[in-house]
């Protein structure tokens, strides 16, 4: 490599690092920050919400890191009793995998060392952690990976504008698993909970109301508007 | 004392490094030699013209014009069955075409040329490239090497990639001429073609000729410019201005043969078989191709969420198949 290009790629990692600092100005290093902001968070146990938590533990001798700032993310009552909130998709989603719900549909070619995605025709919204108590809704287009311009589509109306920060891991499924207390409306429903555990199960919204209940703790599923809405009594 | 001492290595290594330096920076004389075999033989237009019979037959490149096509309408919509179909995808071959022909214009003038004559000289001991030179530039060694570019411009054809663009029957004709020229060589001229194509040259190095030498290069060369038109078929990967200009003028030309445009996302298609049962059909990019992939997804009767996926196309009789589209609200139908 010349000196022109050592210099320019020194710049490139610098400029990225400051890039990355700027993002990350607000968060005070090496503690659980608080960052929830406008997410809809899903509940938490027999308690409120759950809260969105970030660690910055980036040092300066990781300026020179390609994979970037080390971030860790905990959703739960506090960071460090919190699960990682990618940890909780992947496990919906394995679980679905282990009791053979997603046996039925196909899989899509394996790329590299990764297991196959399957052509699942739902969407995933995790409406509770500690336990974990999932929704899905029936969408054939599910089945495919949304492409950006139309993966709005998938969130109810009222994430639309911050559906990317409404989103987790989902395993082999095509799609993110979602997050929050608001499912977009259209499309039958089912509930499964990987901690009970409980395989998906049908939900009856035939009135515009339903209950589900998981460890004890009792869901009130109601249909408002375009909006499906899980809430607590 | 051992900083002064230091000193003095550091200005010894500085005034050492700028002695050397200007040595090192001299041009390497088999350039120039290398220049002038490529000008007399035409070397880079037979790598060309050889690049080129290879990447007519590249199926990367018909699949470049198949993931086109399927970008200018998805493949629920259509394929090679399609009556507009081969005319539209031959317009966008000739847009293509063209496109490469400037292309190659401006890669030859700018950077090919340039790196031929440095491989061929890199590649060689400047005896050898001595000889070929006169080999070269002498009446056989011209008359070998026109005939023999004549003819892999006709193997090769002149509609893509192409210097010179010209029709089969004049690259027959320029080829004819060629090998007319070289049979009217005189029997010496003959011998010293003979001496240096067939005669081997080197009994411990794989009995080899000395133009059997030169093709090592020059089947490095040609994989080479085989890659290089792969990648440029279709415009660089990052001229997307290009080829939506390139969908614009097959969207005008072909506005009502083609089928009809959606702004909404298309799914695939929902069929209902004989026996009532529907299918989901879709395809996806895999093995580099925007239809690469298939999948089904496969509702008979009595699964749950039958009359679910029924609904979204009502009247579907059995037999029948319609395209499902996708709104950005979400919601899924069968109009465009």
């Amino acid at each position: 490599m010349n000196a022109r290009a050592a210099i320019a790629m020194a710049l490139f990692m610098a400029l990225g690092t400051l890039a990355g600092a700027e993002e990350r100005r607000s968060l005070i290093p090496f503690v659980w920050n608080d960052v929830t902001g406008a997410r809809d968070m899903p509940w938490l146990g027999a308690g409120g919400r759950a809260k969105w938590f970030v660690r910055d533990t980036t040092t300066p001798l990781d300026a020179m890191d390609p994979r970037g700032p080390k971030i860790e993310t905990r959703w739960g009552a506090s960071g460090g009793a919190g699960e990682s909130p990618y940890a909780t998709g992947n496990r919906a989603a394995d679980y679905l995998e282990r009791i053979g719900a997603l046996k039925e549909w196909p899989a899509y070619p394996k790329v590299d060392q990764r297991p196959p995605m399957r052509a699942f025709p739902y969407r995933i919204t995790i409406v509770c952690i500690e336990p974990t108590v999932a929704i899905m809704r029936f969408d054939l287009a599910a089945a495919i990976e949304d492409p950006i311009e139309f993966s709005f589509g998938a969130f109810p109306p009222g994430q639309r504008n911050n559906s990317h920060e409404q989103r987790v891991a989902g395993g082999t499924i095509t799609n993110s698993i979602m997050f929050g207390t608001r499912i977009a409306s259209g499309g039958s429903l089912l509930w499964f909970s990987p901690d009970v555990p409980v395989p998906p199960t049908p939900i009856d919204l035939a009135g515009g109301r339903a209950r589900i209940m998981a460890k004890g703790i009792p869901f009130e599923i109601e249909q408002r508007g375009t909006e499906i809405v899980v809430s607590r009594r | 004392m051992p900083g002064t001492l230091l000193r003095y290595q550091a200005v010894f290594a500085a005034v050492l490094l700028a002695a050397w330096l200007p040595a090192f920076a001299q041009p390497d004389p088999r350039e120039e030699l290398a220049a002038r075999i490529i000008e007399a033989a035409r070397l880079e237009r037979l790598v060309l013209a050889e690049a080129r019979a290879k990447a007519r037959v590249d199926p990367k490149l018909e699949q470049a014009l198949d993931d086109e096509m399927y970008r200018l309408r998805g493949a629920a919509l259509w394929s090679a069955q399609h009556p507009a179909w081969a005319p539209a995808r031959n317009a966008l071959r000739e847009l293509a075409a063209r496109d490469s022909n400037e292309w190659i214009a401006q890669f030859e003038a700018a950077q090919a040329g340039k790196t031929g004559v440095r491989d061929l000289a890199g590649s060689y001991r400047r005896e050898y490239l001595a000889d070929l030179l006169a080999f070269a530039e002498s009446p056989g060694g011209a008359a070998y090497f026109a005939r023999r570019l004549a003819e892999a411009r006709v193997r090769a054809g002149e509609s893509i990639f192409s210097l010179e663009p010209a029709t089969p029957a004049q690259l027959e004709r320029l080829a004819a001429e060629a090998r007319k020229r070289f049979e009217a060589l005189p029997p010496a001229e003959k011998q010293r073609v003979k001496a240096y194509t067939v005669d081997i040259a080197c009994t411990q190095c794989g009995d080899k000729s000395n133009v059997q030498f030169l093709d090592i290069y020059l089947n490095d060369r040609i994989r080479w410019m085989v890659e290089m038109m792969a990648m440029h078929w279709l415009g660089d990967s990052t001229e997307y201005q290009k080829r939506d200009a390139w969908r614009a003028a097959l969207e005008a030309k072909f506005a009502t043969k083609l089928p009809v445009a959606s702004t909404k996302q298309l799914l695939g298609t929902l069929e209902m078989r004989p026996d009532a049962a529907l299918v989901f059909r879709f395809t996806f990019y895999a093995n580099n191709a925007v239809d690469g992939g298939k999948l089904a997804l496969e509702f008979p009767r009595s699964h749950p969420r039958y009359a679910e996926v029924l609904a979204l196309v009502p009247g579907l009789a059995a037999g029948q198949s319609r395209v499902l589209y996708r709104d950005r609200d979400g919601l899924i139908g069968d109009k465009p």
